[in-house]
């Protein structure tokens, strides 16, 4: 297999069990255990990690490439964002006094948050 | 610690020499891939594979110096060709990638199984260094089956050279098996079972050719024992190429 006929495979490092895997970039190899072996010395050398993930490059489906499906900012999402809720006192308070939820809930009943 | 007799203290030398010698010199001749080798994710596979060879090797010398015998640099710097005891097969120079595979997989998986097989030596500060090195000998093995694999099923040309090259490597097995002087050091470690590792290694690898479809080649005999400090000519440069830095000023601190 010549070298522009290998197949390239993205590579997910995840740090530990409670990250995400995270994209490190790709390697280009005959199968994917090669890709495994290869993504450990191109990108594991220094440090252990939880767990590699390797996925040939064309069996990702990108948004890119179907333009209907890629996220855009056109109208105004602000309604959307979490904002304007402000529970910052509350858990304040809980974390203060070791509150039960069901406290924190009946304190937001009595004191609202503005 | 357990105590360790002068005797005991030789014949572990016997034992342990051979096996480091191999480690090393595999991973010398491993390095003189770099910028060679197929591609640029093998040419960083291979080096850290090299790396961790010279490494184990160290592990090995320590675990030596620590009963008296000479200290790792002394080992690999300040050795006469006689005093190594490494098998023709790791010492062969670069040829072809087939007949680096055929090679490292050979080796690669008659030192897995004398390793496990060390497992039975009762000292301390082997089983230790054995834990480090089994764990990526594991990976090792690994890498050059796969290799193996790969060129086996990798077309007509890839399969005919890399049964050529088994057979080239088959030839030069000889003294691979071989324990020369060790021999009868492997019973004073209760280690009797190094010496019959070669009925499991022609196991183990007699069923991965047959599985890749690929003939068992004639194991050659043995003309020159490497386990006996017999190396010939082609040893001389490498280890002049490895020790020449080291000899611009032998005294230095380094």
């Amino acid at each position: 297999m010549a070298i522009e006929e290998t197949p390239v495979y993205e590579v997910f490092v995840q740090a530990d069990a409670l990250s995400f895997p995270t994209h490190v970039g790709s390697v280009r190899a005959s199968s994917p255990e090669f890709a495994l072996q290869m993504a450990r010395e191109a990108f594991c050398r220094r440090e252990a990690a939880h767990d590699v993930w390797v996925a040939r490059a064309d069996a990702i489906t990108k948004a890119r490439s179907d333009s209907a499906t890629l996220p855009t900012a056109g109208t105004d999402k602000r309604y959307r964002m979490p904002g304007g809720y402000d529970n910052a006192p509350h858990w304040k308070r809980f974390k203060a006094r070791a509150m039960t939820i069901e406290e924190v809930a009946a304190d937001m009943r009595t004191k609202p948050g503005r | 610690m357990e105590t360790v007799t002068p005797a005991h203290r030789e014949a572990l030398a016997d034992i342990l020499l051979p096996i480091a010698d191999d480690a090393w010199i595999a991973g010398q001749r491993g390095s003189e891939w770099l910028g060679m080798a197929p591609d640029l994710e093998e040419d960083l596979a291979l080096s850290s594979i090299s790396q961790d060879a010279l490494g184990h090797a160290q592990l090995l010398y320590d675990v030596l110096a620590e009963l008296g015998n000479r200290e790792a640099d002394e080992q690999v710097y300040a050795r006469p060709a006689s005093g190594w005891r490494h098998c023709g097969l790791v010492q062969a120079p670069r040829q072809d990638w087939a007949d680096f595979v055929a090679r490292r997989y050979c080796y690669e998986t008659f030192d897995d199984l004398r390793l496990h097989a060390l497992a039975a030596a009762g000292h301390a500060p082997l089983q230790s260094a054995l834990a480090k090195i089994l764990q990526e000998k594991l990976y090792h093995v690994r890498h050059f089956d796969t290799w193996l694999q790969t060129l086996a099923w990798g077309g007509t040309q890839s399969r005919a050279r890399l049964q050529e090259a088994m057979a080239g490597v088959f030839a030069e097995l000889g003294d691979l098996f071989s324990w020369g002087e060790g021999a009868s050091a492997l019973t004073l470690w209760n280690l009797t079972a190094l010496s019959s590792l070669r009925p499991l290694w022609e196991s183990r690898v007699r069923d991965r050719l047959e599985q890749l479809g690929l003939e068992w080649p004639r194991v050659g005999a043995k003309e020159s024992d490497g386990r006996l400090g017999e190396h010939g000519p082609e040893f001389a440069d490498l280890l002049a190429e490895m020790t020449s830095v080291r000899t611009m000023e032998p005294a230095g601190e380094w």
